[in-house]
């Protein structure tokens, strides 16, 4: 009784075990980027990179397969890939999914969300904004069409480590697109030299594409927002009558938001604190003379400290808040209005920066 | 009736706390978070607790009728209502129990097929888990309870691992604390004692426990952990979601696991659900146990015959609950019944074992 | 027991005479090595009965004859007083006389008496010289193992516990064999309980040869539908010592050189005595390792399939290339290849045990190098499934005791057949399906799954690591030690301030 009821166990599992659909790792296509373009009016244009196997004998070599297809929905566009595919075309390695300026103008939620919705995509993949159509920005001429499938991600990734640009994935954009007193930004890509490279941030309304920064601004702004670690910039500086130029790196940072007064509208007290160090100059700074440091140190400050209220400036021109003010002002408030907040309240408020700038040292030699 | 189980199949006081913690930690910590955000949003945590101290409380009630009889619920059905009306309240709860492990099953099913395996059809599981609670439930009560050990220890390491998406955690989501009203807090507290359910199955296995009374400690340590994790994750959760996005997110606790990465391991989701079976195993078990031996009690059949006939219903039941509605309903149902099972029945047998007892001991003098 | 419940006719001894002498002198007809000796002394004849495979000839003559013929006698008693030998009896029971008979002794006739015989003992012996342990062994510690004698090992079991509440009580197992069956426990120590289960279940053993300690441990344990030993069997005296100084129980029959120490845990599967030779820390950590070990050889092929078959997400990028290049030649889905592989390396360890030392060590080697080479050439394995089958099978070598060695062997196939069909669900069910098993199995009625369950916290400072000797207090709660404590920490508790 005991046997024959484990055997026919047995063979149920072994007759079911045919029933799911197998992902064998050689015998799909693994999709590593998306581009989500606008075609015509009302089409879209879906270009998907896939690597591909070709099997020679012994060797075996990868090559990279672009394809685009035209079409109204994403929904539609995967299932014509896939009849066109001569293997199941699988999106759980999707790295990068790069957005054309034109649909991010008109907003991305729906295709963020058809991402989001799909459990095989994993959440840390990388959104971005290309300047110019997707499919254009894809398609790159030599050796590095051969990975093209992670060119994108990597180059993103490596912008984020090198601290270029602040972090970002999809699971942040979410976030940041969904709180009522943020506003979200993504790494807009753009096509230098035939060779496709970080331009800035594309900053978003919503989920509406409607301003950018270059990366210069894209230092300041990773310093508003969460005190970076790293990144690296170059200052003008006058030093004894002449025009120089001062290279820093941060070491570390630290910003304060403090709230001065509320009424009529909000005044933000910004305070950063930078720790950095100088990786090379022109001229002839003596940098182990305090005074001189001090006198480079002030006008980093200074021009520091325009930049950035230049940036909130900006910021509130467009009336969109990526820094957060509007968390900070409603983590303060019990009657939280988002409306009134984006309509009255966040042109009006007023953020005066106070840096602190620290230099530590000043490389190995002197 | 009065049947003493022999102390060999008994097990200490502490497997309470095993008991009581692995039945409230199951599947519903998948997803709990986004129906309370619902009615309580960032101050969901708050409910939480809410939920934790009235549940206490309830265990405390549950303790009292318990000890008061030396018995199962059975058996206080009994000496309260009489045969006939008891008997019909002892089926009805035997039910619930049953349903709730036939819900739990479906629903950990359906999370495979979400996240998984879109193509897995139901009932291959079912006659899998089916075989699996049989053979379990065979080995006795210190089987069921040692499972229940197995998916408190094993899986301990995701609580740890839960942990980690605070990477991207802004606290500045909880300010200001307090900014629901109460009804909203209370509604989400209510939403709350659901993910809690499970622990009523003290009810029934009561006998099983050495020196029973003694095992109250055990039983509200074991509720107060489990307060603790859910709070734990709930603190993470809403710190890691924005409000509207945690809103459109269905199972919270598996997104944040998808966050989850490793040099050698992305996805740590695909793990988490697999793990999560040893979690929910016990669940399951432990219902079809209660039920079995509830049967066993009431009608005096072999309890062998009760399993094996529950788990061929099983492989019936389940199946054709086939869709995310039908699901979501049976959801729906069994935790209304669960949800008065818990804050109206328990006190009332409460009340009327209080006045039972006084009319009894004024009878004697 | 049930063994032999369904044979019918059972073995019965041939038919005997009820004289003593006239039995003799039948056996004597029948056995060609049963020898009758007439010895002449000068007090008259005396007539030796004995098999002459199980006498010591030496004795007989030196410590026997030789008396007899200077030392005047008369009755029995005489005989008896004049022999250097102590162990003699007068019996006319045939079924006693029998006994003794194949036991080594030699049956003295006395010429008056027909009905009544004297027996003294002269038993040949042939034994192995107390060797270096084989399967168990350690780099340090102790170097000495059983022999097939039941007496030498109880001698070295002795040697190391030197009290006389170290109890024996011997048992005769088989109805053919007889094995002489020796249990083991510490009077005041051990559990009543286990002492009588243990020899309760070995007198029920209805079998009629037992071929040895494993073949009874078979008959008498818990659980035969699982693949879990369920005793350790062990070859060093000092793993016995140190079991009994717990409270557990051992048997050894003879004949067989192991012992079986009752009841067991799974985690003692995973100890090896050399853990309370080495330091604490490095014990712990070797423990650790083994620990691991066991984990990483049974999930990691099962995980390879799984994840390949199924759960292409998990992979990260910078590994993804590599693994698909490996696998894009491969004809099978990962489960064949999987399979085919563990099969091999299966294969190649049972050639290996079942050939001598030497041409063994050669076959693992040049197999293993020339097979897993020429499959991946030949496209039929990937050569990351290599390592990993091959780094699997290293680490199912680490079990300390070889039964478990072979239980990881075998129960990696489940897991790899369920990852197969549910990818990383399968591996989970199985692996409940496991937990729940190992909770309901019992050695001698004690669980198994001890200290974790029941959970007995004050025993865990023996399991994953080995905490120093000071913590070992107290006798692990498992066994039920009827005394509990093992030693006092009144000295060790003084603090001592700095240069005091």
């Amino acid at each position: 009784m005991k046997r024959k009821s484990m055997l026919a166990l047995l063979l149920l599992v072994f007759t079911t075990g045919c029933i799911i659909d197998t992902q064998i790792i050689d015998e799909i296509l693994l999709i590593q980027t998306i581009g989500i373009d606008k075609h015509d009016e009302d089409q879209l244009k879906y270009t998907v990179t896939f690597p591909v196997f070709l099997e020679q004998g012994e060797e075996n070599t990868l090559s990279m397969e672009v394809q685009s297809i035209v079409s109204e929905t994403t929904e539609e566009a995967r299932n014509i890939l896939n009849q066109r595919a001569q293997q199941p075309l699988r999106y759980g390695q999707v790295r990068v999914t790069l957005f054309g300026k034109s649909v991010a103008e008109e907003g991305l939620e729906e295709y963020v969300k058809s991402i989001y919705r799909n459990p095989r995509i994993g959440s840390r993949i990388y959104l971005s904004v290309t300047d110019a159509s997707t499919e254009e920005v894809m398609s790159i001429e030599g050796e590095k069409q051969k990975r093209i499938g992670l060119y994108f991600s990597d180059l993103i990734e490596q912008n984020i480590r090198f601290e270029s640009i602040p972090e970002t994935n999809m699971h942040l954009f979410l976030f940041d697109m969904y709180s009522d007193g943020k506003d979200a930004y993504l790494p807009l890509i753009k096509k230098a030299e035939k060779i496709p490279q970080i331009e800035g941030l594309a900053l978003f309304d919503s989920d509406r594409y409607v301003d950018s920064i270059d990366l210069n601004e894209t230092y300041f702004f990773s310093q508003l927002r969460d005190g970076n670690q790293g990144g690296t910039n170059q200052f003008s500086v006058k030093h004894e009558g002449k025009q120089e130029y001062v290279v820093i790196e941060n070491v570390f940072s630290d910003v304060r938001y403090k709230e001065k007064t509320r009424e009529p509208y909000p005044v933000y007290d910004v305070d950063l604190k930078v720790q950095a160090e100088v990786t090379s100059f022109t001229g002839n700074i003596n940098l182990n003379n305090s005074k001189a440091v001090n006198q480079v140190k002030k006008q980093i400050e200074q021009s520091i400290k325009t930049e950035c209220e230049k940036l909130i400036q900006k910021f509130q021109d467009a009336n969109i808040d990526p820094l957060g003010f509007g968390e900070k002002y409603r983590s303060q408030t019990r009657d939280w209005n988002p409306t009134k907040w984006k309509d009255t309240v966040y042109p009006n408020i007023e953020a005066n920066v106070h840096v602190h700038l620290e230099i530590l040292q000043s490389g190995a030699i002197e | 009736m009065h049947v003493k189980v022999k102390e060999k199949f008994q097990v200490s006081p502490p497997m309470v706390f095993f008991i009581i913690h692995a039945m409230q930690v199951g599947v519903g910590m998948l997803g709990f978070q986004r129906i309370i955000a619902k009615s309580s949003g960032y101050d969901s945590w708050i409910p939480v607790i809410i939920a934790g101290v009235v549940i206490s409380l309830v265990i405390r009630m549950m303790y009292y009728i318990l000890k008061v009889n030396h018995n199962d619920v059975i058996e206080v059905h009994r000496n309260l209502f009489g045969k006939w009306l008891g008997g019909l309240l002892s089926l009805a709860l035997i039910l619930y129990f049953y349903m709730t492990g036939v819900l739990v099953l479906r629903t950990y099913i359906e999370v495979i097929q979400v996240w998984v395996f879109e193509d897995l059809p139901t009932w291959v599981l079912t006659v899998l888990a089916a075989g699996f609670v049989y053979y379990v439930i065979k080995g006795g009560f210190r089987t069921v309870v040692g499972l229940c050990v197995a998916g408190v220890f094993i899986p301990s390491i995701l609580f740890f691992i839960l942990l980690m998406p605070l990477e991207y955690a802004d606290f500045l989501n909880f300010l200001p604390i307090w900014k629901h009203s109460l009804k909203d807090i209370l509604a989400g507290a209510k939403d709350t004692t659901l993910t809690f359910i499970g622990f009523e199955l003290l009810l029934l296995f009561y006998p099983f426990i050495k020196h029973g009374y003694r095992s109250h400690k055990w039983a509200q340590l074991g509720h107060w952990a489990s307060v603790v994790v859910y709070t734990l994750l709930m603190i993470v959760t809403l710190a890691f979601f924005s409000e509207g996005q945690l809103k459109i997110t269905i199972w919270p606790t598996l997104t944040l696991l998808k966050i989850i990465e490793f040099p050698f391991i992305e996805r740590f989701e695909y793990l988490g659900i697999s793990l999560w079976l040893i979690i929910v195993v016990p669940n399951i078990v432990t219902a079809f146990w209660g039920a079995s031996r509830g049967l066993k009690r009431l009608f005096s059949i072999k309890q062998r015959y009760v399993v094996l006939f529950m788990v061929l219903t099983l492989i019936i039941v389940v199946p054709p609950i086939d869709n995310r509605q039908a699901v979501n309903t049976l959801n729906e149902w069994v935790n209304q019944i669960g949800f008065w099972v818990i804050i109206a029945y328990i006190p009332f047998l409460c009340a009327v074992q209080f006045i039972h007892s006084k009319w009894k001991r004024k009878n004697e003098t | 027991m049930k063994f032999l419940r369904r044979k019918q006719q059972f073995y019965a001894a041939s038919p005997r005479s009820k004289n003593v002498s006239e039995w003799l002198a039948a056996l004597s007809q029948n056995n060609e090595d049963f020898i009758k000796k007439v010895l002449q002394t000068p007090f008259g004849n005396l007539t030796f009965w004995y098999y002459n495979s199980l006498i010591d000839h030496e004795r007989l003559n030196v410590d026997i004859c030789k008396p007899l013929k200077s030392q005047p006698w008369k009755t029995a008693g005489d005989v008896e007083r004049a022999v250097y030998v102590d162990n003699t009896e007068v019996t006319s029971d045939i079924t006693v006389a029998n006994d003794k008979l194949l036991s080594g002794f030699a049956a003295c006739q006395l010429p008056d008496n027909k009905n009544e015989v004297l027996f003294i003992n002269a038993p040949a012996d042939v034994q192995r010289e107390v060797s270096v342990p084989e399967t168990e062994f350690s780099v340090i510690g102790p170097q000495e193992s059983f022999v097939e004698k039941l007496e030498t090992n109880i001698f070295l079991v002795r040697k190391r516990l030197p009290i006389e509440d170290l109890r024996i009580r011997k048992i005769g197992v088989g109805t053919l064999s007889k094995t002489e069956t020796a249990i083991l426990y510490i009077d005041g120590i051990a559990d009543d309980e286990n002492v009588q289960t243990v020899e309760q279940r070995i007198k029920e053993v209805q079998f009629d040869e037992v071929l040895g300690t494993n073949a009874l441990a078979q008959m008498i344990q818990d659980h035969s539908m699982t693949v879990f030993p369920q005793f350790v069997n062990t070859e060093r005296p000092d793993r016995v010592a140190a079991s009994l100084a717990e409270g557990k129980v051992i048997f050894m029959t003879n004949g067989s050189p192991e012992a079986i120490v009752t009841p067991s845990t799974l985690v003692e599967f995973f100890t090896s005595l050399e853990d309370y030779y080495l330091p604490w820390y490095i014990a712990s950590f070797v423990r650790v390792l083994r620990l691991f070990s066991f984990v990483f050889s049974v999930f990691a092929t099962p995980v390879y399939v799984a994840v390949l078959t199924y759960h292409y997400e998990l992979i990260p990028k910078d590994l993804l290339a590599t693994i698909i290049a490996s696998r894009s030649n491969i004809p099978f889905p990962p489960v064949l290849e999987a399979l085919f592989l563990e099969f091999t390396i299966e294969l190649l360890r049972e050639a290996g045990a079942r050939l001598p030392t030497k041409v063994g060590q050669t076959i693992g080697i040049v197999g293993g190098i020339v097979i897993g080479q020429a499959s991946v050439e030949a496209g039929l394995t990937s050569n990351i499934l290599l390592i990993v089958v091959a780094l699997a099978a290293l680490a199912s070598f680490t079990a300390p005791v070889y039964q478990m060695g072979n239980t990881v062997r075998v129960i990696r196939f489940p897991f790899i057949i369920f990852a197969a069909l549910f990818g990383a669900v399968g591996i989970a069910l199985t692996l409940a399906f496991f937990l729940a098993h190992l909770i309901r199995l019992e050695s001698i009625g004690r669980p198994y799954l001890s200290p974790f369950y029941p959970l007995r916290l004050a025993d865990w400072k023996d399991t994953f690591v080995r905490l120093p000797y000071s913590t070992f207090t107290k006798r692990p709660t498992q066994m039920r030690p009827e005394s509990k404590k093992r030693m006092s920490m009144a000295k060790a508790d003084k603090e001592k301030d700095i240069d005091e």
